[in-house]
């Protein structure tokens, strides 16, 4: 996703914006998706706006034994919500929306095997210095710290390494409140089945309360953002992706350049350089707006991005890994991420390239390309394969339909597994075919489970085909 | 309140270099909470159930403490004066649609409307946050 600071050398160009007729951009101010009132019953919004509901019942237990009786009481479809930063439709429900705010915290640490027992309403922002405060520290995390736990690992949240994998697989165990309120503990000797399932589950199984991270000591990163050609990156991708602990880039849509962000082990003397600029991704609009209109607006907005980024230099932060990994974020948007085999990300990135320019699509945001190794969870999108990701986005104020609806099918070709907490098209049909090995186990252990369908949303009865 | 009880003896193991201070890596001290226990006036009075005070915690304080997040700072009343000059109904709004850089319930998916209320007259210093 987006990172605010990379666009450091984009602050040059909203300079340039001044100096153009047209510069006006549209609001990214949020627009609220649905009609509420105040003293009246109010709906749930995800981050970006784009998925609502009105919830009969909201309920916020605040212990384990808690979870389950309201699991017990539950009335209609079930769904559990975390940070709410998901952008597909697993949360929506007019019945029982149970939040897991209150189960934060951790439960208990083994210093010997460096493993944390966290509660899965922990949101990742406090679970680095709560971790560091123990003596351990996750070997990778994802690039927004403000997802919940027990989301982040439904969705199979990940960073960019060719050597980690998602989050999910940092899980040891976990233990999962079932939708008939029986709380089962599972790890790879221990309920296997169940654990394979439930560390990406999509929230189908029930609510899992608690998680037990493989943990490492705590350990200090500094990440280098440079302007470069997306041409020489990719050149030079497998060199880069096997030499730094973790790498990736986003390429400019409409140009040929893009910020590449390795990060590797701080050395003693890194220092941070360059500072962040929250509104650089307004700043491209701009001057993306005020050039789109002309013929040859290609050519223009790229001379103009390569004048005013090609003394941005390299920026860098450095500090304890849980403070370097995350960034912040203030341009709300949608995105569609799949997770393709590591050997086509090339291909798959430089037709997404080609398919935007040759067909003038109107798109500014970066793309994201990272890599995650593979794992053996049954319904991670990086199960079997060592998986390249590619993400599109579009600004949230802006119609994200057909732009995605053009990119989507390139990652089709490319056999492309969606991520499940972002936006994509495809159906159980078409998903149990990316999910060969697994996908009937998944479903086995879902029905056992939850005969009643308790926790399906409309969404999840889409995508599972239950 | 409790939670005052609370931050108030981890600022007393903080100082002692007690809880959340790991012996191998003391610079890994949790600043974010130092800075929460900074800004949260500690002799003021915060008409917040204990609950409450938890979900300000989790959800509010990822932001409203940190000065490089360009959200207002909880108990900085330069920060809110031309907020809180709108009223607290415009405020209330704000929270549950969502602004620029912050997102729809201020992340908090178990508040309704009275906790929504009740956490942002807390952090603008509403009627003094009570």
């Amino acid at each position: 996703m987006m990172r605010r600071r990379r666009f450091l050398g984009t602050a040059a160009a909203g300079a340039a914006t001044a100096l153009l007729p047209g510069c006006g951009s549209r609001s990214t101010e949020p627009q609220m998706p649905v009609a509420y009132e105040l003293g009246k019953p109010l709906p749930w919004v995800n981050w970006a706006g784009n998925q609502s509901c009105f919830p009969k019942q909201r309920l916020g237990p605040a212990s384990e034994a808690e979870v389950v009786d309201a699991l017990r009481r539950a009335t209609g479809t079930v769904r559990a919500v975390g940070a709410s930063h998901s952008f597909s439709g697993l949360v929506p429900t007019g019945d029982t929306l149970i939040a897991t705010d209150l189960l934060s915290g951790l439960a208990t640490h083994d210093d010997a095997k460096l493993q944390a027992e966290v509660w899965a309403g922990t949101r990742l922002h406090d679970l680095g210095p709560l971790l560091a405060g123990i003596g351990q520290a996750l070997p990778t995390l994802p690039d927004v710290d403000h997802f919940a736990l027990g989301g982040a690992i439904a969705t199979s949240v990940h960073g960019t390494s060719r050597q980690f994998g998602s989050l999910s697989n940092c899980v040891a165990g976990l233990t999962l409140a079932t939708p008939g309120g029986e709380l089962i503990e599972c790890s790879a000797t221990k309920n296997a089945e169940l654990f394979h399932a439930a560390r990406v589950s999509l929230g189908a199984l029930g609510i899992v309360t608690r998680v037990r991270l493989q943990n490492q000591e705590p350990f200090e990163l500094t990440e280098v953002s440079r302007v470069e050609r997306t041409e020489d990156v990719l050149a030079d991708l497998d060199s880069r992706c096997a030499r730094h602990r973790h790498f990736e880039f986003l390429p400019l849509t409409h140009s040929d350049l893009c910020v590449s962000v390795a990060t590797d082990p701080a050395r003693p003397g890194d220092k941070d350089q360059g500072e962040d600029d929250p509104q650089a991704l307004e700043q491209l609009r701009k001057v993306f707006g005020a050039v789109s209109w002309m013929p040859g607006a290609d050519a223009v907005y790229d001379r103009i991005l390569k004048a005013t980024m090609a003394d941005a230099g390299t920026s860098v932060r450095t500090g304890p890994s849980f403070r370097v990994f995350p960034h912040l974020r203030v341009v709300r948007f949608r995105e569609m991420e799949y997770a393709v085999p590591a050997d086509a990300g090339p291909a798959c990135v430089r037709e997404i390239l080609e398919t935007v320019r040759k067909r003038k699509l109107p798109v500014c945001f970066p793309l994201e390309y990272r890599r995650v190794a593979a794992d053996d969870i049954w319904l991670s999108m990086f199960q079997g394969r060592p998986s390249a990701t590619i993400s599109v986005h579009q600004y949230g104020d802006v119609d994200h339909r057909p732009y995605f609806d053009e990119i989507e099918p390139i990652f089709w070709k490319y056999e492309g597994r969606p991520h499940w907490g972002k936006l994509h098209s495809l159906d159980a049909r078409r998903l149990a075919g990316l999910y060969p090995r697994h996908w009937r186990d998944f479903q086995e252990v879902r029905r056992t489970l939850d005969p009643a369908g308790r926790m399906l949303n409309p969404h999840l009865k889409q995508v599972l085909g239950a | 309140m409790r939670i005052l009880e609370v931050l108030r003896g981890r600022v007393r193991r903080l100082r002692a270099g007690g809880e959340g201070i790991c012996a191998k890596h003391p610079h890994h001290r949790p600043a974010h909470l130092l800075a929460v226990l900074l800004a949260i006036p500690l002799t003021g009075q915060a008409d917040l159930t204990d609950r409450q005070a938890r979900l300000l915690i989790v959800n509010c304080l990822q932001c409203h403490v940190r000065s490089n997040f360009g959200a207002p700072i909880i108990g900085d009343a330069a920060d809110w004066s031309k907020r809180n000059a709108q009223g607290e109904e415009r405020l209330l709004r704000s929270v549950i649609e969502g602004r620029p850089g912050m997102p729809p319930f201020g992340y908090c998916s178990a508040c309704d409307e009275a906790d929504l209320r009740a956490l942002t007259r807390r952090i603008a210093g509403l009627d003094g946050g009570r």
